[in-house]
């Protein structure tokens, strides 16, 4: 009995490719990832060119090119997986491009891609592993690299006749500000100069009694006259008709932008959620001292009827970089919890962390730098929220 | 209250699984067709746990449909029975499909008997009453082996001091969502199938006997629902979701009982016995005929139709795919669906108790992309059905830290693949979670 394997025509055997399961996949990828996620980030680009002019979308156009070029050279010295992965190096320097003020030197976005490169993502930790956002290390960077060029006392924006093709040369500091669509340019000017919407609302936490005594009304009144007098209309930061970085300002492009990508399921929607529930809240319950009067839960504030709390709120979510830090930053899926549970405590932290800093702190950037304290937790997050086996 | 808020935190273990997209799911289920007879059949003296049966024909010897071709000796286990009339060849070994060799009986088909040809013990066998052993006995008889993994259905009545049976569980629930072998016998069966689903839970002394089956097949709904009353077998409708399959998620969802990490359904006091499984119960109990036969689901894009093949035990794979006309030129053949199947190296593989469908992938369906780094999408912590960590697990297996990976319990792993499928970054978690799994249960045996 010979024992040999049933095989009756060698030629009949062809050869079939052989793989571990599985053998399909889902058509996504990381790099579909990264460019919906540039295409939802596009919006906000085309609001601050549209408001802040053409040369500040040149800007982030700049920082794009200088991170894929940064990119390239560390691909070519570097034999890390992933070190050259184009689409990425984009990303970041587009999101980076977009915190930067709309007037800074052509130098700075060179120098932000290229920290976001270097430091963000080559040297703390790599593709995949780092522990923060590039595009943010690269703007903190900046920050502490060129601070009087990151962070201006007051910041410009273009007039409203003069959208797009101004220059943010000819600068005017407005006399009385009524709002952005209600006043007028002096002649030869292009555009404002005006202080950032979150600066006013820190600014509201001790504001002295006016002039003319503590006026009538109590606490809830002295809100409501600040809100008039001292911020400008909550259409003009719901629209983005706010000075802010480049593409900060606009709540409602930021909104699109963020809503497709939990559309597409690359958000969790839980995440943005939580932060601007986290803001909310604590913006509704942090005690003011407006007009020399002390306001204990200036989120409900009521004043002749105007729901003067809510819109007090609404300014804190809509002002300065809390949503673009929420939407855009704080989703980076590298630097996020794993779980949405456990996005839901990082959210929340996010939220309150960032109102925190911004009324009692004294780094601006209150956003970003939540973001970036809140991503040093993700291990012990991840620890705390793993799912239970089953069958333990 | 912290231990609550901890509880809640992680989660009750019992989420995970995706919706797979339609072109991974069947569209329906067809009748079972009786594949061509072939001329050769190597059937597999395969090891389902008694030790390899030794042939007890010789060379030359004719043999009948149903006649025993190898028996057990030393330990008890499934007997393996002749598909066909016809004449022995020779013993030789047969390409099996699990990848090695294995023992095997060469037949030469008499294509002039009868197809069905008469059953070697006519009319209703002498059915054990009560006697489990008697019954183990019957089961191994008529070769009885259930499920993928290859079982035989005498090791549910033997049990030792394993816990009492209280739940039989008949799973028409596919491994993967395109096989439809197991609807499509549960189909053919019909209420003949419920009613020997109800005479295995009365002989294995079960409280329930439950039939599980996925919200899609609507048309099976309704047949269990119409006759399961009759024999008070209970009906699991699941939800569409891969994977439901694994025996430890089935009891889970049916039952409410977790299996624990290690363990068997046995010791949740369930047993799970699948529907093609349960036709061999039912040929045997019914027609005294021994498990010859499995029901085959053939599919994929390369190949020209799907269908569920009645095909030999000994069939050689290239037989099989012979018998449906070709589609697109064929790539991969797997043994299995396409996430968890496995890849065949060659034709000549021969079909066993345990083959439940045959995948057949053009290059068009293969993914053959380069694997990324993790982007901690956490994806596939959200799908993982028994929630596993593949994310972190890969990161540990990467570096080798075993022993930290263990506290994670990669042995839960059932390996449905659905962690590489949804990975955007490409990355074979299932393998390096198997890999673990491996490694660990090394280090346990010594």
């Amino acid at each position: 009995m010979s024992i040999r394997p049933m095989r009756f025509r060698i030629e009949d055997s062809e050869a079939w490719d052989v793989d571990s399961a599985p053998h399909v996949r889902t058509p996504t990828s990381a790099s579909r990832i990264t460019w919906t996620v540039f295409a939802a980030a596009l919006p906000c680009l085309a609001a601050g060119t549209v408001i802040f002019g053409l040369r500040s979308g040149l800007l982030v156009v700049v920082a794009i090119g200088a991170a894929a070029v940064v990119s390239a050279a560390l691909g070519a010295i570097s034999r890390r997986r992933g070190a050259m992965d184009m689409p990425q190096a984009m990303l970041i320097g587009l999101l980076l491009g977009l915190t930067l003020p709309p007037n800074v030197d052509w130098t700075v976005p060179v120098a932000g891609s290229a920290i976001a490169i270097l430091v963000g993502k080559g040297i703390l930790g790599g593709q995949g592993n780092y522990l923060w956002p590039p595009a943010l290390i690269g703007r903190v960077g900046l920050q502490l690299l060129v601070p009087e060029a990151m962070l201006p006392r007051v910041w410009p924006i273009l007039g409203r006749d003069e959208l797009v093709f101004g220059r943010l040369s000819s600068l005017f500091s407005p006399g009385l500000y009524f709002g952005w669509r209600e006043t007028p340019l002096p002649v030869g000017g292009d555009a404002w100069l005006l202080q950032r919407v979150d600066r006013l609302l820190a600014g509201l936490r001790e504001s002295a009694a006016p002039a003319g005594g503590a006026g009538e009304g109590g606490a809830g009144a002295a809100l409501w006259r600040a809100i008039r007098d001292v911020l400008p209309p909550w259409g003009d930061t719901v629209l983005g008709l706010t000075p802010g970085g480049i593409g900060e300002t606009s709540a409602v492009c930021i909104l699109v932008g963020g809503l497709y990508l939990m559309h597409r399921g690359y958000v969790r929607w839980q995440l943005p959620l939580c932060v601007l529930a986290g803001a909310a809240a604590t913006a509704a319950v942090w005690p003011l001292s407006v007009g020399g009067e002390r306001l204990w839960w200036p989120g409900l504030a009521m004043y002749g009827g105007e729901p003067v709390g809510p819109l007090y709120v609404l300014f804190h979510l809509t002002s300065g970089e809390l949503l673009f830090a929420a939407f855009f930053m704080a989703t980076e899926m590298v630097c996020t919890p794993l779980r949405a549970r456990g996005q839901i405590l990082f959210g929340l932290g996010i939220g309150v962390l960032t109102i925190v800093l911004r009324m009692s702190g004294v780094i601006p950037g209150a956003g970003y730098w939540a973001v970036l304290v809140m991503n040093v937790s993700v291990p012990v997050i991840d620890r705390m929220m793993r799912r239970r086996v089953l069958g333990t | 209250m912290l231990f609550r808020l901890r509880r809640w935190l992680r989660g009750s273990g019992l989420s995970g699984g995706i919706v797979l997209p339609p072109q991974l799911l069947a569209p329906r289920v067809a009748r079972v067709e009786a594949l061509p007879l072939p001329d050769r059949l190597c059937v597999p003296l395969s090891d389902f746990g008694g030790g390899v049966p030794e042939a007890i024909v010789e060379v030359g010897q004719v043999v009948q449909r149903g006649q025993p071709l190898a028996v057990c000796a030393v330990r008890a286990g499934p007997a393996v029975h002749a598909p066909a009339a016809g004449r022995v060849v020779a013993l030789r070994r047969a390409v099996s499909l699990a990848g090695g060799e294995v023992a095997g009986v060469e037949l030469a088909v008499d294509q002039t008997a009868a197809p069905t040809g008469p059953p070697p013990e006519a009319g209703r066998p002498e059915v054990p009453n009560d006697e489990t052993a008697a019954h183990a006995e019957f089961c191994d008889r008529f070769g009885l082996v259930y499920g993928e993994e290859g079982r035989p259905l005498s090791e549910l009545f033997c049990a030792g001091s394993a816990p009492r049976l209280d739940d039989l569980i008949i799973s028409a629930v596919a491994a993967e969502p395109a096989e439809t072998a197991q609807l499509a016998a549960l189909l053919r069966g019909g209420s003949l199938l419920l009613e020997a689903a109800a005479q295995l839970g009365q002989a294995l002394g079960v409280k329930r006997t439950w039939i599980a089956l996925t919200q899609r097949f609507v048309q099976g709904r309704e047949l269990v629902g119409e006759y399961a009353r009759r024999f008070d077998v209970r009906v699991a409708v699941l939800p569409e979701r891969y994977p439901q399959g694994p025996g430890a998620l089935l009891v889970r969802a049916v039952t409410g009982r977790a299996v624990r990490l290690g363990g068997t359904a046995r010791d949740a006091g369930a047993a799970v016995v699948d529907a093609v499984g349960l036709c061999g119960w039912l040929q045997a109990r019914a027609y005294g005929r021994p498990m010859t036969h499995v029901v085959v689901t053939v599919q994929g894009d390369a190949a020209a139709r799907r269908v569920d093949f009645e095909v030999p035990i000994g069939t050689s794979v290239g037989q099989v795919i012979s018998a449906v006309e070709a589609g697109r030129p064929i790539a991969r053949v797997l043994d299995g669906g396409p996430l968890r199947g496995r890849a065949l190296r060659d034709r000549w593989a021969v079909v066993d108790k345990t083959t439940r469908c045959l995948t057949l992938l053009s290059h068009r369906m293969i993914s053959q992309r380069e694997p990324g780094a993790c982007v901690r999408c956490g994806w596939c912590v959200d799908d993982c059905p028994v929630g596993l960590e593949p994310a972190t697990l890969i990161n540990l297996a990467e570096r080798g830290e075993t022993a930290r990976a263990a506290a994670l319990y990669p042995q839960a792993c059932v390996e449905c693949g659905i962690c590489s499928y949804v990975c955007p970054a490409h990355l074979d978690l299932m393998e390096s979670v198997r890999t673990l799994k491996r490694r660990l249960g090394k280090a346990e045996r010594i």
